[in-house]
């Protein structure tokens, strides 16, 4: 019992004390920068999704317009517009759509 | 104390988390060292562990003690960086006719070089069986709190800390022959 606390006496001189004076400044300044960094994201995953609604209702109407449509746009007839238009509308709605699925991810692994 | 401080921290005061740094930052420096055996990787991941506890604060269910459930994230942050740099933290392997050092001979030592000898010993010894002994003495954890944060079972844990002690005063033997004969 006695060499059981001698040894744990020895043990308790074992502490060792964080030799980086900054530590406390450091891990605070690291925490408050984190912080700030996972607000920017909260915004820019609000801004990108209300633009992507924003653009994918103006496509959409676009789309009814387009396909209502019955004179040539540009020389070109309301048909092949109207598919060249519902092309792009769809590889946009699709990379956006990853975009804001990647920056979600982000915003939940921050959280 | 800690639970005033946890809820100042859950009701947004940033500041108040510098308590915890200062109550714990040594204590984590400790155990991280038990396992990396490095300064400098140990300040770096003990930095990531209180950024971790500051994130997890609001999901923090105080089951445990704040001190057990932040010295897990320390213990596990610090296993998975020896997994990541695949170092290879040498081990001591305890040869059982070496001679054990002699205690008299240890407590005669000025404070100082008993703390140097000390930290010597434990930074020599494997990451497992320093990190028992540190948890166990240093930080006073009883063996289920020590279960609890290396998720040893109780037995290991004894047989762990048997080892350590053992190893210990071999590991002291074998330094006092070097550094002061």
């Amino acid at each position: 019992m006695e060499s059981k606390d001698k040894f744990s006496g020895l043990m308790r001189k074992g502490k060792l004390e964080m030799p980086f004076t900054d530590f406390e400044d450091n891990t605070m300044r690291r925490i408050q920068a984190e912080l700030k960094y996972k607000g920017s994201i909260r915004r820019n995953f609000r801004v990108s999704f209300i633009f992507f609604v924003l653009g994918t209702a103006f496509g959409l109407i676009g789309n009814s317009i387009l396909s209502n449509a019955d004179e040539f746009i540009f020389g070109l007839s309301p048909k092949t517009v109207l598919i060249v238009f519902q092309l792009i509308f769809v590889l946009a709605v699709v990379t956006q759509s990853e975009n804001i699925y990647r920056l979600f991810i982000k915003l939940k692994s921050q959280a | 104390m800690d639970d005033i401080y946890i809820e100042k921290v859950r009701s947004g005061d940033r500041e108040a988390f510098r308590y915890f740094l200062r109550e714990y930052k040594d204590m984590a420096f400790s155990v991280a060292m038990s396992v990396v055996k490095d300064e400098f990787i140990a300040q770096e991941l003990v930095q990531d562990s209180f950024v971790k506890a500051f994130n997890a604060l609001p999901s923090f269910k105080k089951q445990s003690k704040f001190s057990t459930w932040f010295y897990r994230i320390v213990v596990n942050e610090a296993l998975t960086r020896v997994k990541k740099l695949k170092r290879e933290i040498l081990s001591f392997n305890a040869e059982y006719d070496t001679e054990l050092a002699d205690e008299s001979i240890l407590e005669s030592l000025k404070h100082d070089e008993q703390v140097h000898l000390i930290n010597e010993a434990l930074k020599k010894l494997s990451g497992n069986e320093s990190l028992a002994l540190r948890l166990f003495y240093l930080q006073e954890e009883s063996i289920k709190e020590v279960c609890e944060i290396t998720g040893w079972s109780e037995s290991s844990t004894k047989v762990l800390l048997h080892r350590g002690r053992k190893n210990m005063f071999i590991v002291l033997g074998e330094l006092m022959k070097t550094e002061f004969y």
